[in-house]
């Protein structure tokens, strides 16, 4: 009868590379990033972006404009959101980034996943950036997948090797690549009658040397040579008290860095020996450009012959040979040129993503019978079949059903207005009094509930009214618009009942009470509070004219506040009658579940299937063990971001309870609801009480049902037998369920509708 | 502009560590009853405490669950207006995207469909007005009544711009890409 549908997943969320980084990195990390989307734009490969705030920056900010453009540009689809994602290679760029936001990590479908180390696991003064253990636990828990660890460089290497499995490592360093054409600039003379050396980084201390003898010997400060800066100094004061005049600085951004190499003869670059430089993207510049590089000797093993290499010492007189030999001069630099271009350029790197991948899927679709894939040396059948093609959860849905706007319907105005809650549970029992209520009264929904709109299903007019909590306001913020909004809504709906469901009537009410006096208040206030818990609360029934208190078929344990409290009572609610439930057949047709075999339905709130540490994933084991399938609501996948498989179905439906026969067992959490559903509809039940609930006394309900022997209840599964209780379930579940079925007193939802009409027309 | 370093500065890192605080609203009642006399304290606190009549938006507001850092309270509050779009899962990737992009604004999407999982998926605060379609009132227009709830919206939000959004290439787009800049 009622449907749901969520918004559907967005489509075309299927790329080739899938890149993952913090974006808003000011510097080399992002124009690698962005380099490499360029690279694999012009082989025809697509690439994914994903977003993760990442601890090292620290402010709110923007994309690095260098990436944005490329967004914008369509080079790059960046995505947003926690749909799954597909793709053929996911590169994780910085492990730190990944180990502080993987909880922001959406869903990802990978064929291969490379961890790319850009920085070593430690900074200079053995401060933890990321915990290589920790990033490959997370990688393998959030995408099944061990990931191939590949260091941007020797000496991350060297760092993360002792950490990384041996058979995880790359065999090559994941070395940053430039477009080599796009740097290139012809020298023909001398920059100047002097050499001219300069260099280009952020202007961070350990960027430079530490000491002051280095620092004259390799950029020295006597005038005799042209020292050119891009990045600012500052770093060198404290050095040597102040920046020499004879330097030539320029801050960061002030020009562009290729304008400014073509100004150089020779590029040096001396950072504080301290430090690794785990990679050093502007050398890479400066070799793609043409201009010598001079560089301590470390740098050798990521260089190799495009790059110079010397003690600082020795800095001098190289440069002053070189200046004076320009056919030596012209053959280093084209001799490092045809170095990077052989393994950092453009064609490096399609060239390690098609031994990785295969070639763009583009091409893939073009090229005849596979004969790409051969020359390729990519053979289709070792892909796996789940990343090639995702077997798709058995998601069970069913079209929204024609809406029955029911305007104008004669008699009493009642506007039914839901609190927030952790689940729909306030606004089900309102819908429970609005299914009895529509063909006596004029109904409408006001609801702080995101799932508001499932009053459409039922027929009914809804508004929304966002929360505090939603809006992340303090309630004093919040309260001037709640009140506002709820004269509004008065205003032009004229009630002549207003219904509020939940345990904390909200300040405000009583303001807009004054401005709007005519409606009778109701209080649909349920019981089981925990005993001793928030007595105070009750004395918000001075807001409200009447407490309608639907019952609770555990309410002999009840020993909460509300048990002595006045109140009209009425038995315990529910939205569906067994009688408006389907039969096993047809509730797993509508389901799309499988129409033989057990199947039990876990619904457990917050946790994840993946995780036996959990109670969802407990369950799930438990069930296995004795061969029943598991099916899990949708929001529990949501929030775990488990991925569904043959062997758990997603099921999408609201209300659930309509088709509960399709479940030999349910493991549910306590919930007024779904407590009064499972029971009222006979369905064999283990409870799971949620513990953490502030108010509800969800563990009184679980035991006396128990007590009854109604059900089954645990308080964790992951220290109890489940599957044992569960076995007991079904074979006696059934003759358990009927013995509460003969113990329920009846809906109470049609008296409770009955009395809200009596009093609207006794107002009236 | 307030320097870190600054007198201003300073009374705005203490409050924001203040505010962190369990029953921190109740505290910043208190304090703000003993800061009358200190024009320079009064304003940093009311700045952080959402208690002044600021331009930045509230303090307290959600931006969604994409921006992250410090700073988040001074982003511009911007009421996103989509009645009507027919693809509105759509133009809230498309919102937020530029949001990401741009680090420029916080959203507060105004829906007339049911689709409210749409902003909520994304932690976006989202307000719902009656569809046309449905607007049965006689004393009022809908347009009347639209006009009142934006009104009323944008002063509640103190939102810095109001932009309409119905499609994944609409100019409304580039104007939430340039409020930093408006």
């Amino acid at each position: 009868m009622i449907a749901h549908m969520p918004t559907p997943i967005a489509e075309n969320r299927d790329v080739d590379v899938l890149l993952v980084s913090d974006l808003r990195f000011p510097g080399g990390t992002s124009h690698s990033i962005a380099t490499e989307i360029r690279a694999q734009q012009r082989v025809g490969y697509t690439t994914g972006l994903v977003h993760l705030n990442g601890p090292l920056v620290r402010r709110v900010r923007p994309v690095n404009p260098v990436i944005s453009r490329l967004v914008r540009s369509a080079a790059a689809r960046l995505f947003v959101g926690r749909e799954e994602i597909r793709t053929r290679l996911v590169v994780f760029r910085h492990p730190g980034v990944l180990q502080a936001a993987a909880d922001r990590l959406p869903t990802i479908v990978a064929e291969h996943v490379i961890v790319l180390a850009n920085a070593g696991p430690r900074t200079l003064d053995g401060r933890s950036v990321y915990d290589v253990a920790v990033v490959d636990g997370i990688v393998r828990e959030k995408l099944g997948r061990a990931p191939i660890w590949a260091p941007i460089g020797p000496l991350v290497r060297e760092e993360i090797l002792a950490d990384v499995p041996p058979d995880r490592l790359a065999a090559d360093d994941w070395v940053n690549i430039i477009d080599v054409d796009e740097w290139q600039r012809e020298r023909a003379t001398w920059a100047s009658d002097r050499p001219v050396i300069g260099r280009h980084s952020r202007s961070s201390p350990q960027k430079w040397p530490a000491d002051a003898a280095t620092l004259r010997a390799v950029y020295p400060t006597d005038g005799s040579w042209e020292v050119r800066v891009l990045g600012g100094a500052a770093p060198v004061a404290d050095v040597l008290g102040r920046v020499p005049r004879s330097w030539q600085v320029t801050p960061f951004g002030a020009m562009s860095p290729q304008d400014f190499l073509a100004g150089l003869d020779f590029f040096v670059y001396y950072h504080d020996p301290r430090w690794v430089e785990a990679f050093g993207r502007t050398i890479l510049e400066a070799l793609a450009s043409g201009v010598p590089a001079v560089l301590p000797p470390h740098f050798r093993a990521l260089f190799g012959d495009a790059a110079i290499y010397a003690e600082p010492a020795q800095v001098r007189g190289l440069v002053e040979r070189l200046r004076a030999d320009r056919t030596a001069y012209d053959a280093h630099v084209e001799r490092a040129r045809e170095e990077v271009r052989r393994r950092f350029s453009f064609a490096t790197h399609a060239d390690r993503l098609a031994a990785i991948i295969g070639p763009p899927s583009r091409v893939e679709l073009e090229a005849p019978s596979g004969d790409q894939n051969a020359a390729a040396g990519h053979d289709a059948a070792e892909q796996p079949d789940a990343a090639r093609a995702p077997s798709e959860p058995a998601v069970s849905s069913v079209a929204p059903g024609p809406t029955l706007l029911t305007p104008g319907v004669a008699g009493p105005r009642v506007l039914l207005m839901s609190s927030n809650g952790t689940g729909m549970g306030h606004l089900t029992r309102l819908l429970s009094y609005a299914r009895r209520l529509r063909d006596q009264a004029d109904v409408r929904v006001l609801s702080m509930s995101q799932a508001a709109p499932v009053a459409r299903r039922l027929g009914l007019p809804w508004e929304y009214l966002p929360s505090a909590k939603t809006l992340g306001m303090p309630p004093g913020q919040w309260r001037p618009m709640f009140a506002s909004r709820l004269v509004e809504v008065q205003q032009r709906y004229r009630p002549d009942v207003v219904v509020f469901d939940g345990t904390w009537p909200y300040n405000g009410i009583e303001e807009a009470r004054d401005r709007v006096p005519a409606p009778v208040w109701v209080w649909s206030r349920r019981g089981m509070w925990r005993a001793g818990m928030n007595r105070d609360q009750l004395d918000k029934a001075e807001w409200f004219d009447t407490v309608l208190e639907p019952g609770d078929l555990a309410a002999a344990v009840d020993a909460g506040a509300t048990v002595t409290a006045p109140a009209h009572r009425v038995g315990p609610v529910t939205l569906l009658d067994p009688v408006d439930g389907t039969s096993r057949e047809e509730a797993r047709h509508v389901l799309g579940l499988p129409e033989e075999g057990l199947l039990a339905l876990v619904s457990l709130g917050a946790g994840n299937i993946n995780d036996t540490s959990g109670d969802i994933g407990a369950a799930a084991v438990a069930l296995g063990s004795l061969g029943v399938g598991v099916c899990v609501t949708v929001p529990e996948i949501a929030r775990s971001g488990a991925k569904a498989g043959s062997d758990v179905h997603l099921v999408r439906h609201y209300p659930l309870s309509e088709h509960y026969a399709a479940f030999d067992l349910v493991i549910s959490a306590c919930g007024y609801n779904s407590f009064h559903e499972l029971l009222r509809f006979g369905v064999p039940t283990l409870f799971v009480p949620n513990r953490d609930t502030m108010l509800d006394d969800q563990e009184g309900r679980a035991r006396y049902a128990a007590d009854q022997g109604w059900a089954h209840q645990a308080e964790s599964l992951v220290t109890t037998d489940g599957a044992a209780l569960m076995a007991d379930l079904l074979e006696r579940g059934r003759g358990m369920a009927a013995v509460a079925q003969r113990a329920d007193p009846g809906n109470g939802a049609t008296d409770a509708a009955r009395y809200l009409v009596d009093l609207a027309e006794a107002r009236a | 502009m307030t320097s870190a370093g600054s007198t201003d500065g300073r009374a705005l890192r203490a409050v924001r560590r203040v505010r962190r605080l369990p029953g921190a609203e109740r505290i910043a009642g208190a304090v703000a009853q003993r800061l009358r006399g200190n024009e320079l304290a009064r304003k940093a606190f009311g700045r952080v405490f959402g208690l002044g009549t600021g331009t930045g938006g509230p303090v307290f507001l959600d931006g969604g669950e994409l921006l992250g850092g410090e700073g988040i309270e001074d982003v511009p509050v911007a009421l996103v207006v989509t009645i009507g779009a027919d693809d509105l899962p759509a133009v809230v990737e498309a919102v937020a995207q530029e949001q990401v992009l741009t680090a420029g604004f916080r959203p507060v999407f105004v829906i007339d469909s049911d689709d409210l999982a749409a902003p909520r998926r994304l932690g976006y605060p989202v307000e719902h007005v009656v569809p046309r379609q449905e607007w049965v009132g006689d004393e009022l227009s809908w347009r009347e009544y639209l006009g009142r709830r934006l009104g009323e919206l944008r002063k509640f939000y103190r939102a810095a711009v109001v932009v309409e959004v119905h499609g994944t290439d609409d100019l409304g787009l580039t104007m939430l890409g340039g409020i930093r800049g408006l």
